[in-house]
């Protein structure tokens, strides 16, 4: 365990530089550490020097989470009234640093690490994705369906659903669907053209909201067949064979929570062609890697043997 | 010795494959019925029209004939064989006729057990196959007309029926009720506004009382106004991809686009005309809801005739799949639109009350489109001009 190294020395001049920025007065004798504490209490185990500042946005009192606390608190209970002036200080710089920095929950230390690099906490505006579907809509609310068609509220969403786990099922890690019961089912559409799909429905009394339930295991089936059979599905003829394929290709864009149905029947073709199943698995391949076609391309070559060289 | 054993275990399904082919075959050439029918008992047995093919299956011979060669090659692949209890091996006959009489009597699964000597949980696995077999081979029964030829047919059928000029369905819809235990709260999105449990089930029929567009899978508690706009077909239709908007009815007359015809419980659109609501209508507003009435009486009937064939469907069933009702719904419905085109009488009776959703009270919906609105009006002051002196 590395010792604690005084913060002093290392950001004297940005703390300095950031006091008198704020106009305060510039003490030589006051430590980081303590001039962020009123009550310094000595932490033995304080992070390396590089993460000074998220150690420090960390050994934060819980209650200053609050992103902008008004100026002057008034004085909690337990408190002694010597220490106002510390605090009206403390709180000062605590605005000044949350002016820099977001300042989430100092709970998680390894996730700050990553975070730190970007904000972990936005603050865009997410427009209100509840579509309400009661006979009494307007026109503008029947023109947004609460379908998965909805892109622009699939979208707002995109990035709190990537977080749900894969496979959890039951409960919904969506903050604003945690109000909402869920149901599964299957819903046929004929005029849809994946005509049969599998999707989740929230429920809050009359609002409904509809997403493309998360499909893992579309090949599933494939796998299982024997080699008889799949000799005699190639043989077979399939007038369903398209039909299938964009089945296939909703399921696996609803796997990327983009929630959107295909519409027209050009899109469904590109996406049949991005869709094909690859015939031998490739597991020594990063799932990151893009895969354009079945055959390697030229581009992609170089960066295969990159990697096995890399494995050597 | 292992390669010896690998090489056996290769060579069974072809084996089974062979036999079941071979079956077929041999039971396709006699008369397979007389066979069939002889291996009825139970209650089923006491009927007295037992022995008559069309009152056991409620099919012609000859859409049975065609449902049979349309699953014969997906039926034939499958590895597993299927016997009756005394041993005799299934044939693909044997297997349609068994899945057909379970999806249309709504007897359980033990009853035609009993009554064709098989354990329940086979009639489960021969019906399931079948299901998927038609899902995948008969789907093409079922689609929007995909012809200029096909949809004027339509629309010059509905005109015939009650003039109605452009029309190019009816749409409805019904409910296909659940057994499920009410303590658990999960069901209860299931619940509808009568308080039972069911799915409910959309369906746009053209004259011919075949389906054209069927939405299922959702659940009862929603709205029929819900189940429409998260169609395919809304979908398509707001963008204008289907059911044009604007096309002159004759020269000199009122723009009258294409429009599907549906009840109070469907919204207001310029290509969905619902009729004239409230207490104090005009006598045109009356007569046009009347041509209204007859025309989309067609889905009524169809839905009607539908639930009475596809008894699995109207027999209340004790906690089902509820990922695999919907498929079974389907399946149900292209077996309806293949009997029509085999132009089968014998199909399904014909209930006289032509209504599928008994004890339901009919859904209003009180939104109206503002380029719906003045569509309605056209076509009712199309009909009015129309009238005889």
């Amino acid at each position: 365990m590395l010792c604690s190294i005084p913060a002093s020395r290392a950001s004297s001049s940005w703390l300095n530089r950031l006091r008198a920025s704020k106009g305060f007065p510039v003490p030589s004798d006051l430590d980081l550490e303590q001039f962020l504490r009123p009550s310094s209490i000595p932490n033995p185990t304080s992070p390396p020097p590089e993460l000074d500042v998220a150690g420090l946005l960390s050994a934060r009192p819980p209650r200053s989470r609050k992103k902008h606390p008004p100026l002057v608190d008034p004085p909690a209970p337990g408190k002694r009234i010597g220490d106002d002036e510390e605090l009206q200080l403390f709180d000062l710089m605590r605005n000044a640093l949350s002016d820099l920095f977001v300042m989430g929950d100092p709970r998680d230390l390894a996730a700050r690490r990553k975070g730190l690099r970007k904000q972990m906490n936005p603050r865009a505006c997410v427009p209100s994705a509840s579509a309400s579907v009661d006979c009494g809509a307007s026109r503008a609310a029947l023109e947004t369906p609460p379908s998965s068609a909805d892109n622009s509220v699939a979208e707002a969403q995109k990035g709190r659903t990537k977080m749900r786990k894969r496979g959890t099922g039951g409960q919904a890690a969506d903050s604003d669907l945690s109000a909402y019961s869920r149901t599964e089912v299957t819903v046929i559409d004929t005029s849809s053209s994946a005509w049969k799909s599998e999707k989740a429905l929230y429920r809050k009394g009359m609002v409904w909201k509809v997403r493309e339930k998360k499909v893992g295991n579309f090949c599933r089936k494939k796998r299982r067949l024997g080699l008889g059979e799949k000799i005699a599905d190639k043989k077979r003829v399939r007038p369903l064979a398209d039909l299938k394929g964009r089945d296939l290709c909703a399921k696996l864009e609803s796997q990327d929570e983009r929630c959107t149905l295909i519409d027209n029947g050009a899109n469904a073709k590109e996406f049949v062609d991005h869709c094909q199943m690859p015939r031998r698995p490739k597991s020594w391949r990063s799932p990151r890697l893009p895969q354009k076609s079945s055959s390697p391309s030229k581009s992609s070559l170089p960066f295969r043997l990159q990697v096995i060289a890399a494995k050597k | 010795m292992g390669p010896a054993r690998g090489f056996k275990k290769r060579r069974r399904p072809e084996k089974k494959a062979d036999a079941a082919v071979k079956a077929a075959a041999d039971l396709d050439s006699g008369d397979w019925w007389d066979e069939f029918s002889e291996r009825i008992t139970g209650p089923l047995s006491l009927s007295k029209e037992a022995g008559r093919f069309e009152s056991v299956l409620k099919i012609s011979r000859k859409a049975f004939n065609y449902i049979c060669s349309l699953v014969r090659e997906d039926l034939i692949t499958k590895t597993s064989n299927f016997t009756f209890s005394n041993g005799q091996q299934m044939s693909i006959n044997d297997q349609v006729a068994i899945a057909l009489r379970r999806l249309n009597s709504g007897d359980s699964l033990l009853s035609i057990g009993l009554s064709f000597g098989l354990n329940h949980s086979t009639v489960s696995q021969v019906t399931w196959r079948f299901v998927e077999a038609i899902e995948e081979r008969g789907i093409h029964h079922l689609q929007w007309p995909n012809s200029e030829q096909e949809l004027e047919m339509i629309k010059s059928k509905f005109e015939k029926m009650q003039g109605l000029p452009n029309c190019c369905g009816a749409i409805d819809s019904t409910h296909i009720m659940m057994c499920l235990p009410a303590a658990d709260a999960s069901n209860k999105v299931w619940l509808d506004p009568e308080k039972n449990h069911s799915m409910v089930m959309q369906a746009i029929v053209d004259p011919n009382m075949r389906f054209r567009d069927i939405v299922t899978g959702w659940p009862g508690s929603m709205s029929e106004f819900s189940v429409l706009r998260s169609s395919g077909f809304f979908k398509l239709c707001e963008k204008g991809a289907r059911l044009k908007r604007k096309k002159m009815t004759e020269l000199g007359g009122p723009e009258i686009g294409e429009y599907i015809v549906g009840d109070s419980a469907f919204p207001l659109l310029p290509w969905l005309i619902t009729p004239y609501q409230g207490k104090e209508l005009s006598e045109s507003m009356k007569r046009f809801n009347n041509k209204h009435l007859s025309t989309r009486m067609v889905a009524q009937r169809a839905l009607t005739k539908f639930k009475d064939t596809w008894r699995i469907l109207q027999g209340e069933m004790w906690r089902p799949d509820k990922n695999r009702l919907p498929r079974i719904i389907l399946v149900c419905c292209v077996l309806h639109n293949i009997i029509i085109d085999m132009g089968d009488e014998e199909g399904g009776a014909t209930s006289a009350a032509n209504c599928h959703d008994m004890s339901y009270k009919q859904q209003i919906c009180s939104f109206s489109d503002k380029d719906g609105v003045p569509a309605r009006d056209k076509l009712s002051q199309y009909l009015s001009s129309r009238l005889p002196p």
